[in-house]
């Protein structure tokens, strides 16, 4: 491959061919959690190759002087840009997959569009793997519709992949917009009354109603279970904290609180964090770091320090690396306590606010 | 207590709270006048056509108010105790302060109708014949629904407004610092601080945006707020967002105290406050498309120069209350129609009496048969 002038060689065509989006992920699985060159060398070589084909990008790092010195340095994109801007690398091609957000917003979603989903389906396997998410040894139950029926939804087809490459059975129990509570409350029945280890997938929001399910003595899973859950409560209005709800869960399921699995991810994004328990520290695959940054400094929190999760994601290879995001955590030595969406702020009383505007 | 002794002890107050826009005891006067025709409807029954009426306003009244800016919850308490009702305030923490000033300098006959409440209180919210909410539309929904059917609700909803500069030549220091002062006050936080400043002149864009930083620059000396930091991230998010959408931009840095874009979008949208004010350039004939979203939210207009009778009409189907010279956008007159309507009337109920005379006061009237 040729060599650019920084040494590292040009993917930028080669990312939009099948062998080299293989080869890039090699050089993904290749790196360590404590290579911090490696990472440096491949998020400012993709950085570079993104400017060329991301003018929203590219407009940024002119106003910071142009390829800057280090990882820390590539500004993050923030998420709203996505709903405003198509950010799509590869010139002259169409993207095969495009992943919406959902939720209060939806009328003006944001859209991440991917040249093909085979990187993200190698990073959203791999990762969890890593993280040590059981999926591989038991049945997947999956609380969100299938990728057929919500084809936009990127959490969709991360668990179709773990549903693909799994070799036990595995189902998604929301059809047509309604959960399947019965019949996933048969088959929980069953996977105990057999011994057959499960794993319980879906967002939080989609868990609760099998805590509010009240009939029945609580189903105590068969050991070797794992229940994962994601997206917090984003824009809902149920009010339970996540200790509370994680300890709900535990009395339900009888998996305890401290080992239940919260994913965090995005639509935006390629990659994913894994924490376990209600406290947990959320950490990150090697190819993937999380900064904290204070809202009021623009700079990195030190550990213990409150500020806004901004990803560098090098298998965001399709749209931006560095992402903004709107969600608080503390920062910790190994990764970071995710808090959940920057609380809005106050009633801003009479005066109309984008999300007013939207949701009128 | 009648009216005018109300006003009697109300008068010296709003002297002390000029952000009220109520100057004194005519400005009073003329609000009761503007709602009732008269000052003593509320206290006796007063001609009207062949018969008589009178004016009964809420026994209580329970008012939910924004936590961003206190005017509008010291306006709305000034308006109960002006019609004589006992008020019941859930004011939100960032307003309990400046909401406890107020009351304090209420005169003790007045201060005794009022009680601050710190969160939503059920039996309070029962207990009044009136409700009054100021607030976005999931919240006045929200209090809707909780409102029985003989309760009067008055609601408030999410408003923006703007500035129109039309085709205005070379902007002057006059008009910039006016335009600062609409945009400062509250920290752009009311549905009176603008959102966006229009302008049809591609000319002007560059020179008044200049001139604007520098004015925004000079105010920020004087007028220094300490950033949260969810809004720093908002503010952060605007200047990024225009970086990277190759808007021309203006910011004063790491201080967040103002940011200037002049933007190009194909539709209104919504500032995030705190002094981020997009400037946009939007010819006549694209004025309406532009400002569709805004349909049914828009409040006052802040304007220079002349305003074509097109514009004008435009600015009142898009629900436009108030059109007025720029730098007086944050201070409405007393009669201002909020959102349209009359001042207290519709906190009105009105009692008609039929015959020749009026009921005597203190005594049982016999109806002559």
């Amino acid at each position: 491959m040729a060599k650019e002038k920084s040494g590292f060689p040009s993917f930028r065509q080669e990312l939009d061919r099948p062998e080299g989006r293989a080869r890039w992920a090699e050089w993904l699985w290749s790196l360590s959690a404590e290579d911090e060159s490696g990472f440096e060398g491949l998020a400012l070589a993709l950085c570079q190759i993104q400017s060329h084909g991301v003018a929203p990008l590219r407009r940024l790092l002119q106003a910071e002087g142009g390829v800057p010195a280090g990882w820390r340095k590539i500004p993050p994109v923030p998420q709203e840009l996505f709903k405003q801007s198509r950010l799509f690398v590869p010139e002259g091609q169409t993207p095969r997959r495009i992943f919406e957000t959902s939720g209060t917003t939806a009328k003006h979603p944001g859209r991440h569009f991917l040249l093909d989903v085979d990187l993200y389906r190698a990073v959203s396997t791999e990762g969890a793997r890593r993280a040590g998410v059981p999926w591989e040894t038991v049945d997947l139950h999956f609380l969100v519709p299938s990728p057929q029926e919500a084809p936009h939804s990127s959490l969709s087809a991360m668990f179709g992949f773990w549903s693909e490459q799994s070799t036990h059975f595995s189902h998604f129990w929301i059809q047509e917009g309604r959960l399947d509570q019965q019949g996933l409350l048969a088959a929980l029945s069953e996977a105990v009354r057999a011994g057959r280890p499960v794993g319980l997938c879906g967002t939080a929001f989609a868990l609760i109603p099998l805590i509010d399910h009240h009939e029945g003595s609580p189903l105590r899973l068969p050991r070797e279970s794992f229940l994962l859950e994601t997206g917090g409560f984003k824009g809902r209005t149920r009010e339970l904290s996540k200790p509370d709800f994680y300890r709900a869960l535990e009395t339900r399921f009888g998996i305890p609180a401290e080992e239940i699995w919260s994913e965090y991810g995005m639509t935006e994004l390629s990659s994913q964090a894994y924490a376990q328990g209600p406290e947990g520290i959320h950490r990150t695959p090697p190819w993937a770091r999380v900064r904290i940054l204070n809202p009021l400094t623009g700079r990195d929190c030190l550990t213990g320090e409150k500020g806004l999760v901004a990803w560098v994601d090098l298998a965001n290879i399709d749209s931006v690396l560095a992402i903004q995001t709107q969600d608080e955590a503390i920062a910790a030595p190994d990764g970071f306590r995710l808090l959940g969406r920057r609380p809005t702020l106050p009633l801003r009383g009479c005066s109309l606010t984008a999300e007013d505007l939207r949701s009128s | 207590m009648t009216a005018a002794e109300r006003i009697q002890r109300l008068a010296p107050l709003c002297s002390l709270f000029p952000e009220l826009g109520i100057s004194g005891r005519e400005d009073l006067r003329q609000l009761l006048r503007a709602a009732l025709g008269r000052l003593d409807a509320l206290d006796r029954f007063v001609p009207y056509g062949r018969g008589w009426s009178r004016a009964i306003a809420p026994q209580r009244l329970y008012h939910v108010l924004a936590s961003t800016v206190p005017v509008s919850g010291w306006r709305s308490l000034v308006e109960g105790l002006l019609l004589g009702s006992e008020n019941l305030l859930q004011c939100p923490d960032e307003q309990s302060d400046a909401m406890a000033r107020f009351c304090e300098a209420l005169p003790p006959a007045l201060r005794k109708l009022v009680r601050i409440l710190p969160s939503y209180s059920e039996d309070a919210f029962a207990s009044a014949d009136a409700i009054v909410v100021f607030g976005r539309d999931e919240t006045i929904r929200l209090f809707r629904a909780r409102c029985r059917k003989d309760q009067l609700f008055l609601a408030y909803g999410h408003r923006a407004s703007l500035l129109w500069l039309g085709a205005v030549g070379r902007p002057t220091t006059h008009l910039v610092k006016g335009i600062v002062q609409d945009l400062t006050e509250y920290d752009q936080a009311g549905c009176l601080s603008p959102q966006c400043l229009i302008l049809e002149s591609e000319a002007a864009v560059l020179p008044l945006a200049e001139l604007l930083a520098r004015g925004l620059s000079e105010n920020a000396l004087l007028d220094s707020i300490p950033r949260r930091p969810e809004e720093a991230a908002r503010i952060r998010e605007a200047r990024v967002m225009a970086r990277a959408l190759g808007w021309p931009l203006w910011e004063d840095g790491d201080r967040l105290q103002w940011t200037l874009v002049v933007r190009d979008l194909p539709q209104f949208q919504p500032t995030c406050g705190h002094r981020v004010l997009y400037l946009d350039r939007v010819p006549r004939e694209k004025l309406e498309s532009w400002l569709a979203p805004l349909r049914g939210h828009l409040s006052a207009v802040g304007v220079a120069g002349r305003v074509p009778l097109s514009v004008q009409k435009l600015f009142w189907r898009l629900g436009a209350s108030r059109c007025c010279r720029v730098g007086t956008m944050q201070s409405p007159p007393p009669l201002w129609h909020h959102d349209g309507r009359i001042p207290l009337a519709d906190l009105i109920r009105w009692v008609d009496w039929e015959g020749a005379h009026p009921p005597e006061r203190q005594k049982t009237t016999r109806f002559p048969s």
